[in-house]
């Protein structure tokens, strides 16, 4: 049987891991290999690493890292950050990640990912999507760590990228970054309805009860978050941490 | 024993030799055909399109090579994930011939009256279990899938495993000393580490 993922995001910047909230306010959380370490033996699902600044920096993920990440990582990879060509995804692929995930890109240059596509495969690429409620209680998609608007409505962005051959879409809830109140259920429920590839929800989650009931709820695949895997307590101590297989199968007997 | 892992295209072979390591075995990296002959026992991973995996084996003279060691001296061979599709006589995927070493074709998943999302992603199980390699493993065990085209056609004798997903998937083949599986075992912790296991005990 089928079971859904439970994703830890990690996001770098030059010198180590850090946590946001709502997409602002960086706190250090440690040392990318050390936590890395303690996931795989944690037998996490997946894990994503984002390289926040990247984009804005002008610059591709630093490559260094992503070995260093990939050489030291048991499980399924899949990183982005910076990535303008499909030169650079092989590159990161041959270094050991499984997926590349992109977010300026497809605005960008559409046709680099559809190359991307047809020599990676769909299941090699992800695109990032995050998205912001407006004055007017409307989702925006943004670009470039919640920097950018992606001027287009974002259900129609939504399904150009699956036009283009993506194999999956990580939605980040910008509002509910970092403050673990909860999955917004209806934002997950009515982004991922219409797609017919694979969603990944992340932003809000404060326990692995709300991932369940999120799974349960609505058409998303896979459920991420940052603060609920490197944070404990209410004062955010940092303490990387996951759900052990017992609370993982419960899952299953959810079904 | 020498267990080589085969490097001939966009694939990546880091994850296989970690887990070659891990079961106490120390790879070779095989970057050009000649290599093979050193070899007793080869694992083909790949990532990517499979039209371009298969003009990556031609451009590099690969085929023959590989031929030799699985076909002719029968040496034991194991294919991941495209490494697996590769065996098969044509893949819809770029509608091109495969290596045909073990009947079947390579078809986009389709949706049907299902709720499934495609590409397959994340953890699944292997239902139905025939064969050496999947021997140890259990109804339980979990695999990390990431793929939206999958064998089908098999002659029922070569179907090494099966997934559900949708409906049942043909997720492992075998024939003779030649291997395929649609899972990474390489990123599948101790479940995947009883199927690398089992590869590597085989005679």
């Amino acid at each position: 049987m089928y079971r859904p993922r439970l994703i830890p995001v990690l996001l770098l910047d030059k010198n180590g891991l850090y946590k946001s909230q709502q997409f602002k306010n960086h706190e250090y959380v440690g040392d990318p290999i050390n936590a890395v370490r303690i996931f795989n033996d944690a037998r996490i699902d997946e894990l994503v690493v984002l390289d926040i600044h990247a984009t804005r920096e002008g610059r591709c993920m630093d490559l260094e890292w992503v070995k260093k990440i990939a050489e030291e990582a048991d499980m399924p990879l899949a990183m982005g950050g910076g990535i303008t060509s499909v030169e650079q995804m092989k590159a990161m692929i041959a270094l050991g990640v499984e997926k590349v995930v992109l977010g300026t890109l497809p605005i960008d240059n559409p046709s680099e990912v559809r190359k991307a596509v047809q020599v990676l495969g769909s299941s090699s690429v992800v695109v990032c999507v995050d998205v912001k409620r407006n004055a007017a209680g409307k989702w925006e998609g943004f670009y470039a760590n919640g920097e950018n608007r992606i001027h287009k409505e974002i259900q129609t962005y939504l399904l150009e990228l699956q036009d283009m051959g993506v194999g999956e879409i990580i939605l980040q809830d910008m509002d509910a970054d970092g403050r673990q109140c909860g999955y917004d259920q209806t934002l997950f429920s009515v982004l991922s309805e219409s797609l017919s590839v694979p969603v990944v929800a992340c932003g809000g989650a404060s326990s692995v009860q709300d991932m369940v009931d999120l799974y349960k709820k609505t058409n998303v695949s896979a459920m991420a978050a940052g603060s609920l895997f490197v944070h404990k307590g209410k004062w955010r101590a940092v303490l990387i941490n996951y759900p052990d297989e017992v609370v993982k199968s419960s899952f299953l007997a959810a079904e | 024993m020498k267990v080589g892992v085969v490097q001939y295209g966009n694939g990546n072979v880091h994850a296989v030799m970690r887990a070659l390591l891990r079961c106490s075995v120390e790879p070779i990296i095989v970057d050009s055909p000649e290599k093979i002959d050193q070899c007793d026992k080869l694992i083909f991973p790949g990532v990517g399109h499979f039209k371009n995996a298969m003009e990556a084996l031609q451009l590099g003279n690969w085929i023959p090579a590989l031929q030799k060691f699985a076909i002719v001296d029968k040496k034991p061979f194991l294919g991941i994930c495209l490494g697996m599709q590769l065996l098969s006589d044509w893949s819809e995927e770029g509608d091109v011939a495969g290596l045909g070493w073990i009947q079947g074709k390579v078809i986009k998943m389709k949706k049907g009256n299902s709720d499934i999302k495609i590409p397959h992603m994340g953890w699944n199980q292997l239902l139905k279990r025939n064969g050496a390699i999947v021997q140890d493993v259990s109804q339980d065990d979990f695999f990390y899938f990431t793929h939206s085209y999958h064998w089908s056609d098999a002659a029922t004798e070569e179907i090494l495993c099966t997934t559900m997903y949708g409906s049942e998937m043909i997720t492992g083949v075998r024939k003779g000393n030649v291997w395929g599986v649609q899972f990474h075992p390489e990123k599948s912790y101790e479940s995947g580490k009883k199927v690398i296991q089992s590869f590597l005990q085989l005679a």
